[in-house]
């Protein structure tokens, strides 16, 4: 009796899902092949995303550089035209007059004092000279 | 208990049915997707935009202004904005009592600009000086920011100020600033800058910039110099005379273009708003008048060309003739008149009642034919806004007193650079220019978007008549009305003017008048014409040999030495003595 209960309870056992496995499904076991298929799949795409993080890295360095280089570009121009502003008023006509005349002590030339002369043309070498 | 066997059928069956939801439900979602990625996008697109993105304009760089040797006369410098973005300002009232004193503002206002929530950013105060913006940056406020725009500058200061003109916050406003606008605004650019949704600027995240396009550089025929010695003489004549106003233009006559033009009162365009806007305007192309005797050259051209001038043919002059009953006075009536001269003779002379014979002779259909030929009573087309065209009769409504006192050069209103140009057509063998102030534009590269060619507007008299106006015009100076004008060693011919202005009564008053002088050197190879005249003296003597004469001979003399045009002779001994 107690051998027909131990041989219906190992019949039942049978029968029961067991932890881990799915009932009706078989498993196979992953072969080596398949394991190293899997294994180049995801070192593939490893290498992949790294390529792809390095060339967004290198790509926001040389942003930053050309941004650099823009604002370099940008102060030297603006310095360039805030000199050439400066030099504008310091060899305008009007401010060199007033140094000529009231620090310089300069005045105009009488007439007879400045004579234009031209090429070939007969003038009175005393008022080249 | 009976147990149901799990059968590989069951497991397919139940796949399936996971297979199918599974389907239905990706369906669904790439359904949902596609309504918003195709049918909502735009919209959405919209709303995430302005969520995402706050922009803040920047303004362009203004084009600058050289003379015609590339001298620098209007150009802008980097200032700075203060600006802040509402959403970042934590105590607005805090900051505007701040920032108030600092900006010489009210705090009122500042609390009003900076709490507008519904803008990404907004103005405090623009064009800061250094000093205040430094001040301000010091502060450290968050959600004040700065950024650069422009200011003008002009470096020779009062120089050509009427003729460049001056630019305001964004825009050009008056002379060459404003009429030359579009060129020198250029287009203004953008920043964007992702931000979070509290409006802050995303750390790391690149902002995006609309570049502004740069104006473009206007380059003019004006030459610094020759506006410098016109300016100074002007100022020497305002010292000594002072005048009401005071005026001079100088014209290339084998071009049409302006070398130099100025007039007084003139103001300085850094502190523009101090001074009246009378003052902003250049006189010479904007205010007309009655030319007086200048304009007897036009009557001459005409009898000239129309082969109605024999210069022997005598005249009597007694100090006055009469039309239509009314009598119409000579210069020199106080003295008995001319007496017996030449036609050639009054023209040094310049002889009114000799000018009415000859305007009688030419009748007023042809002399008003000449008068608009000669490009009177119409604009010249010269690049400056707000040009004057003057007022002539209308021929319909010309009878024998107005084409008389017309003859002569009264009656009628014409600005200077009409009479200018009219006389730059009698001494460059008869074309009519028309005259302008800038020569090129070109871009930021120096690459030119606009060269300007001398432009005929049409001939008005044949070379033959041209040759005998010059030779009348050199008599004036040599021995007529214009002989203070004369320059040692340097041929130079003009025709002086007198005009009488009107009283408040619209009688022509005995003490105010216009003193002016169009003439040019040297003769045989003209190089520079130029028109003066002095209006309203009111200090000093009253004639046009002590204002208008030596006006005109000083800026001739100093421009042809600075032009390098050799003396038509040579000077003699006692000269260089």
């Amino acid at each position: 009796m107690q051998q027909a209960r131990q041989v219906a309870n190992a019949k039942q056992m049978n029968m029961m899902p067991q932890p881990g496995k799915k009932p009706g499904i078989r498993q196979q076991p992953l072969t080596g092949l398949k394991m190293a298929k899997l294994s180049l799949i995801l070192i593939t795409c490893f290498l992949l995303s790294l390529v792809v993080v390095g060339q967004y890295s290198s790509l926001v360095i040389l942003n930053y550089r050309l941004n650099s280089t823009r604002a370099e570009m940008a102060v030297i121009k603006e310095s360039s035209r805030s000199l050439e502003l400066e030099a504008a008023r310091l060899s305008s006509a009007g401010r060199i007059d007033k140094i000529a005349r009231e620090k310089l002590g300069m005045v105009e030339p009488e007439v007879g004092q400045l004579i234009v002369l031209s090429a070939g043309r007969e003038t009175d070498s005393r008022f080249g000279e | 208990m009976a147990e149901f066997p799990v059968t590989r059928a069951i497991v397919r069956k139940r796949l399936i049915i996971v297979f199918v939801f599974t389907v239905l439900a990706t369906l669904l979602l790439i359904s949902r997707l596609a309504w918003i990625q195709i049918v909502q996008a735009d919209e959405l697109y919209e709303q995430a935009w302005k969520q995402w993105n706050h922009n803040m304009p920047i303004s362009t760089g203004r084009g600058s202004i050289y003379d015609c040797r590339g001298r620098l006369i209007a150009g802008s410098t980097l200032v700075q904005t203060a600006a802040a973005i509402p959403s970042q300002i934590d105590e607005p009232e805090e900051v505007s009592y701040a920032l108030a004193p600092v900006l010489d503002m009210d705090a009122t206002r500042i609390n009003e600009l900076i709490t507008m929530k519904e803008l990404s950013s907004v103005y405090i105060k623009r064009k800061l000086d250094p000093e205040v913006s430094e001040a301000v940056r010091e502060m450290n406020i968050p959600g004040v920011i700065f950024f650069n725009e422009e200011k003008r500058y002009y470096p020779a200061g009062r120089l050509a100020s009427q003729l460049i003109g001056f630019a305001g916050m964004d825009q050009g406003l008056a002379g060459l600033e404003v009429y030359y606008e579009q060129y020198l605004s250029g287009s203004e650019g953008r920043i964007l800058y992702p931000a979070d949704g509290r409006g802050k600027q995303l750390p790391h995240v690149f902002s995006r910039f609309a570049l502004p396009r740069q104006g473009y550089d206007l380059h003019l025929a004006l030459d610094e110099s020759i506006q410098h010695i016109v300016e100074k003489e002007l100022d020497l004549v305002i010292k000594n005379s002072a005048p009401k106003q005071v005026m001079a233009i100088a014209i290339d006559p084998s071009t049409g273009a302006v070398l130099a033009a100025a007039s007084r009162p003139d103001y300085n365009p850094d502190t523009y708003d101090n001074y009246a806007p009378e003052n902003w305007a250049l006189a010479p192309f904007t205010s007309s008048f009655e030319p007086g005797s200048t304009f007897k050259m036009i009557t001459l051209a005409g009898v000239v060309e129309e082969g109605l001038f024999d210069p022997n043919e005598t005249y009597y002059c007694s100090g006055h003739t009469v039309v239509n009953g009314k009598e119409i006075n000579c210069w020199t009536r106080e003295r008995g008149g001319h007496g017996n001269i030449s036609y050639f003779e009054s023209v040094g002379g310049s002889c009114n009642p000799a000018f009415v014979e000859l305007g009688k002779k030419l009748g007023s259909d042809k002399l008003f034919q000449y008068i608009e030929a000669f490009g009177f009573g119409q604009p010249t087309g010269i690049d400056y806004p707000g040009e004057s065209s003057g007022m002539i009769f209308e021929t319909d409504s010309v009878g024998p007193l107005e084409l008389a006192t017309t003859s002569f050069g009264q009656g009628i209103s014409v600005t200077p650079v009409q009479q200018v140009m009219a006389v730059t057509a009698m001494v460059n063998g008869g074309y009519l220019y028309k005259p302008y102030l800038v020569e090129e534009i070109r871009d930021q590269d120096g690459k030119v978007i606009f060269a300007r060619e001398p432009e005929i507007v049409r001939q008005v008299v044949s070379e033959k008549t041209s040759q005998k106006l010059i030779e009348m015009m050199e008599s004036v100076i040599l021995d007529g009305t214009g002989h203070a004008a004369a320059l040692e060693g340097y041929s130079v011919a003009g025709k002086t003017g007198t005009a009488e202005k009107l009283d408040e009564d619209g009688s022509y008053s005995e003490r105010d008048y216009i003193y002016s002088l169009v003439g040019f050197a040297p003769v045989e190879n003209p190089r520079l014409v130029l028109y003066v005249a002095v209006d309203g003296v009111t200090r000093g003597p009253r004639l046009g040999v002590h204002t208008s004469a030596p006006l005109f001979k000083n800026i001739m003399q100093d421009t042809l030495n600075y032009m390098l045009v050799s003396p038509s002779e040579v000077l003699g001994s006692d000269s260089e003595e």
